[in-house]
């Protein structure tokens, strides 16, 4: 059997020849369930589409996907319309759609648009008409099917963040015919039971299941009502009119857990905080307060002090003025003066008389002297006349003696202590001064006479001039 | 509902004003002890207002009662 050698591409040219020229391939439409789905950044779209029993690549071009009006979903129903062809690259075949339908509910997405585009119309949409999402919410008012995933997470997320949060659920129908009724009742209910705030919504699901969440009497009851709500239907890229119409969209119902419930935790941290900060900034103030007055009151007392120590001062300054004022003091002060006098006037008296003394011993040395002179003088008269009589001699040492006594006494005549002891005094007046005449007194002025033992005090009771010869 | 709301922010706005003006060392002694005490009591409210309370999870009837839930 000959066979013949073909390179790869030769093979594959053949094929794609084969599909292009084959009428039904060139045009078919094809049903099955969307997978692998990718949007492209380049703008195509590549899936596959798949059943029971096979899988066929498919993708749809940017310059038609203009013409899709709803976003492909894996595990979406869909008829693909297009032509089989051959991609040489992978050397796989694909089906290129150029319109795809939804299988499932073909106008539902026209239901969808329409409902959407007449809402915006109304108004339901409008940014005016939201109301703000209360910060502090203590009842959450849930509306969802009490099992499943949706709301264990609100429960969980909720009591996470706040631990007191009181969370009301209405367990509402999500899915199927009665759905929508369920969820408008949910809402009206929670309005009447009065809840600070609502999550309205249920987990991922097909465009099917989450079909009541688009429909016009749930947007109309989520717009009427009084509460703010939280829309929080299936995933992220799940958007329904609900959404739309409520007053904020979560991507997920645990993400509007999130959103409405506030973090505790965080909140005590804030108040414990400024709790801080308010007794620190007081204890802040009161220290420096108690700093101002410590030092006020520290300069007040060294005021004080210096007050004190100069009023102290002055006190001295006067007692010690009154005191020498004082009649004891006075009478010491005159004791001491006249202490004083009396020293000075012994100083002076001993000198006076020390001096008179040395005069007296002089005079008498003098005196002496002299006499020694004229005995020596007589014996030597008396040895150059020896021949004179006895007689003579004697009348001669007799008329000396007797002149010597003369002069001796004539000598003691003239010394003031001779004459003190012979009944003179000398007079001074108080200030030691001598009273030589009577001008140097006057009646009543107290006198002293010095006697050759002692001293006299007497007072002057007259004076009377009298011619002394 | 809001009301609690208001209060709660409204607290914290004050207790955050009283510090700012205690924070200014101008103030007197008397006022900024008046701010203080008033802050003091608005904490107080903020605590009251934020404190827990018993955790509840109630599934309301279609005919408006509650029930447990969980």
């Amino acid at each position: 059997m000959p066979v013949n050698k073909y390179t790869v591409t030769q093979v594959t040219n053949y094929i794609l020849k084969m599909f292009r020229s084959d009428p039904f391939l060139g045009s078919v439409a094809v049903s099955g369930e969307v997978s692998n789905l990718t949007y492209h950044r380049s703008g195509h779209i590549y899936f596959s589409l798949k059943d029971e029993n096979s899988i066929i690549a498919a993708a749809m071009f940017k310059n038609k996907t203009s013409g899709l009006k709803f976003r492909l979903e894996e595990g979406m129903k869909v008829v693909a319309y297009g032509k089989i062809d051959v991609y040489a690259p992978s050397g796989r075949y694909q089906l290129i759609s150029e319109k795809i339908e939804n299988a499932g509910a073909g106008d539902l997405a026209e239901q969808f648009e329409k409902l959407k585009k007449e809402l915006a119309e109304r108004g339901l949409f409008a940014p005016e008409y939201k109301q703000p999402i209360p910060k502090y919410v203590k009842t959450l008012g849930v509306v969802t099917a009490p099992t499943g995933a949706a709301v264990r997470d609100i429960i969980n997320v909720s009591k996470r963040r706040y631990p007191g949060i009181q969370i009301v659920l209405y367990p509402a129908l999500v899915q199927g015919e009665q759905a929508a009724d369920s969820i408008v009742k949910g809402i009206r209910a929670l309005e009447r039971h009065g809840v600070d705030l609502m999550i309205v919504g249920r987990g991922g699901g097909s465009i099917e299941d989450l079909w009541a969440f688009n429909e016009e009497k749930v947007a109309q009851a989520i717009f009427d009502c009084s509460i703010p709500i939280i829309s929080a239907v299936g995933h992220e890229t799940d958007t329904t009119i609900a959404d739309y119409v409520a007053d904020l969209r979560a991507p997920t119902p645990s993400a509007a857990a999130e959103i409405a419930v506030f973090d505790y935790h965080a909140l005590v941290r804030q108040w414990r905080d400024m709790q801080d900060r308010l007794d620190s900034q007081m204890d802040m103030r009161i220290k420096s307060e108690k700093r101002n007055s410590g030092h006020l009151e520290a300069r007040l007392i060294q005021q004080m002090f210096a007050v004190l120590r100069d009023k102290k001062h002055k006190y001295e300054e006067l007692s010690i003025k009154n005191d020498s004022q004082s009649p004891e003091n006075k009478l010491k002060s005159f004791k001491e003066k006249a202490e004083r006098y009396r020293k000075e006037l012994d100083r002076n008296m001993d000198g006076v008389l020390a001096e008179k003394k040395l005069w007296h011993s002089e005079m008498r040395e003098d005196a002496d002297s002299l006499m020694e002179e004229r005995l020596k003088d007589i014996r030597l008269r008396y040895e150059r006349y020896p021949d004179k009589a006895d007689t003579l001699i004697m009348k001669q040492l007799q008329d000396s003696r007797h002149r010597f006594d003369i002069m001796k006494e004539r000598l003691k005549a003239v010394s003031p202590l001779e004459k003190i002891s012979r009944g003179y005094g000398y007079l001074t007046d108080g200030e030691n001064r001598p009273v030589k005449s009577i001008e140097d007194t006057g009646a009543g002025q107290n006198l002293i006479i010095r006697v050759s033992d002692g001293e006299i005090s007497t007072e002057v009771k007259a004076t009377k001039k009298v011619q002394l010869a | 509902m809001a009301e609690e709301k208001i209060t709660l922010e409204e607290n914290f706005a004050a207790v955050e004003e009283s510090l700012k003006k205690m924070e200014q060392s101008d103030l007197p002694l008397e006022d900024a002890f008046k701010l203080y005490e008033d802050s003091v009591k608005r904490l107080k409210a903020c605590a009251d207002e934020i404190d827990d309370v018993e955790k509840k999870v109630k599934a309301l009837m279609s005919d408006g009662s509650t029930a447990d839930f969980e």
